[in-house]
């Protein structure tokens, strides 16, 4: 089982509205992850590339793992308006034992600080991370080397600019 | 005007207050004073003797004071106290199944705010969902005119063309077109407003630099200091460009005398652009302009990132929780 499979695991149980759970959400949850763990764990939580599109953060790793595993279910609704929208589910083993008590910690508090937030909220949330809020933004989106740069740039004292 | 505690124009709630006090309280205080009437009154009724009294009703003279002293009995004041059990009773009853109905009725309209929030987060997805369509399509129209825009300057596999925009001291790619496939993939999105050739059209409303630059494939070291000490590139980040151009011709996007944008053709070989390349480039830019005016003005419009980055705090907020204490 990779961390991947185990990240989604836990958020497909652990988020509380499921029907939210939607293949966008889902996969900018585990860049969240990926993002907050590159910051207080020096390394990423799963191994993906991130790149960085109209979409924002986005990669197909999430959506085709939902897809070969099939302890994953992707359930094809339509939206109010009629658009399409892939609900993912999980219905396997607990992936407790497979994250370390930090790693949950990081997901529980992701949980915890997204949960209420309306679509565009939680996309606005996103944005608002560093990797694509910094002064300078790359297609390619390399979570440790912007993490590093945050620190970098934290620790710098303010400077003022007339 | 002088100030009133009560009337019409008085400030004071107080007896507002006491009167929605004791009219909430006032099925309860019955029920209650009836319970208490009944049970002083039954420790009274034992010894109380109903004949004895109409004896002495009879036998009195001032009747009106006896005939107080034979109906103001035990036995009254416990019907009278039942009475009051039986209104205060009925009263919080009714009370009891109104606030019933009452919660009943909220229940389900709670059952509907869930739905509602349900139905507005689908909403919500789809305005998003939407908003990055139209964000891909307008940078697709714009790259189609880029497309034109080469074909009529008949530029090269060895050119490039590329619109930003500017927003919140930043410039962002809104769309780039070259022949050559690896010089039109975009590596980076977002530039910081103070160096290169984007920052000097961008101040001076063009900037043409086509003679100066040496060829980076037969120096590359003379190509890394010429792109230091004229842009401010850092030397270490030139190896990594996909397209080491030598001759730049960049023309600011104007709408109201006010530069919103910049247009930049840029090209690797140093002989491409000529005074006459760059007189009909300019001219092209001109006839154009109130095109680039609104391919920018869109690319703002529809660049959600570029609008959500100016307030960010969410790293320290998010790290915050871990300073406090990891959360289990």
């Amino acid at each position: 089982m990779n961390q991947l499979h185990s990240i989604m695991a836990y958020f497909c149980i652990h988020y509380p509205h499921k029907s939210e759970l939607s293949k966008a959400r889902l996969t900018k949850l585990v860049y969240l992850a990926d993002w907050f763990s590159a910051l207080l764990n020096k390394h990423k939580a799963t191994n993906i590339n991130w790149v960085f599109n109209h979409y924002g953060p986005y990669v197909d790793d999430v959506s085709n793992l939902a897809q070969r595993d099939e302890n994953f279910s992707i359930v094809p609704e339509k939206t109010v308006y009629g658009g399409d929208k892939y609900v993912i589910s999980y219905s396997g083993d607990d992936v407790d034992s497979a994250l370390s008590d930090q790693e949950k910690a990081i997901l529980n508090a992701i949980i915890e600080k997204t949960e209420s937030m309306y679509f565009n909220d939680f996309i606005d949330y996103v944005y608002s991370t560093y990797p694509i809020s910094s002064n300078e933004r790359y297609t390619n989106l390399d979570l440790v080397a912007l993490a590093n740069r945050y620190k970098e740039e934290k620790k710098k004292p303010a400077t003022s600019s007339s | 005007m002088g100030k009133q505690k009560f009337g019409f124009s008085g400030e004071s709630s107080v007896l507002n207050k006491l009167s929605n006090s004791l009219g909430q309280w006032w099925y309860i205080f019955f029920a209650a004073a009836g319970s208490a009437v009944i049970s002083i009154s039954a420790s009274f009724a034992g010894t109380y003797c109903f004949s004895e009294k109409w004896k002495v009703f009879k036998a009195s003279t001032d009747k009106l004071d006896s005939l107080f002293d034979l109906i103001a009995n035990p036995w009254l004041f416990i019907v009278l106290g039942s009475i009051s059990i039986l209104y205060g009773g009925k009263g919080t009853f009714t009370d009891l199944d109104n606030l019933n109905s009452k919660n009943i009725k909220l229940e389900k309209e709670n059952l509907n705010v869930n739905s509602l929030k349900k139905r507005i987060n689908s909403i919500s997805e789809d305005s998003v969902s939407l908003q990055n369509q139209l964000s891909s399509l307008h940078t697709q129209l714009v790259t189609t005119w880029l497309k034109s825009c080469f074909r009529n300057l008949n530029l090269t596999t060895n050119e490039r063309v590329t619109i930003y925009y500017h927003v919140d001291n930043h410039f962002y790619v809104l769309a780039r077109h070259s022949q050559n496939p690896v010089f039109s993939v975009i590596h980076r999105q977002k530039f910081s407003v103070n160096h290169g050739v984007i920052s000097i059209a961008w101040g001076h409303r063009e900037c043409i630099d086509i003679e100066g630059c040496p060829l980076y494939n037969k120096d590359p070291d003379s190509y890394k200091k010429y792109m230091k000490d004229t842009y401010g590139y850092p030397e270490s980040s030139i190896d990594d460009l996909a397209m080491k151009s030598c001759q730049f011709i960049a023309v600011a996007i104007v709408e109201a005398d006010n530069p919103v944008g910049v247009i930049v053709f840029e090209s690797n070989k140093n002989d491409k652009f000529k005074l006459q390349k760059i007189s009909q480039i300019k001219r092209y830019c001109s006839d154009y302009q109130s095109y680039m005016v609104n391919f920018v003005a869109g690319g703002v419009k529809y660049d959600k990132s570029a609008r959500v980055a100016a307030n960010a705090s969410t790293e320290e907020d998010f790290l915050s929780i871990f300073i406090k204490g990891v959360k289990k």
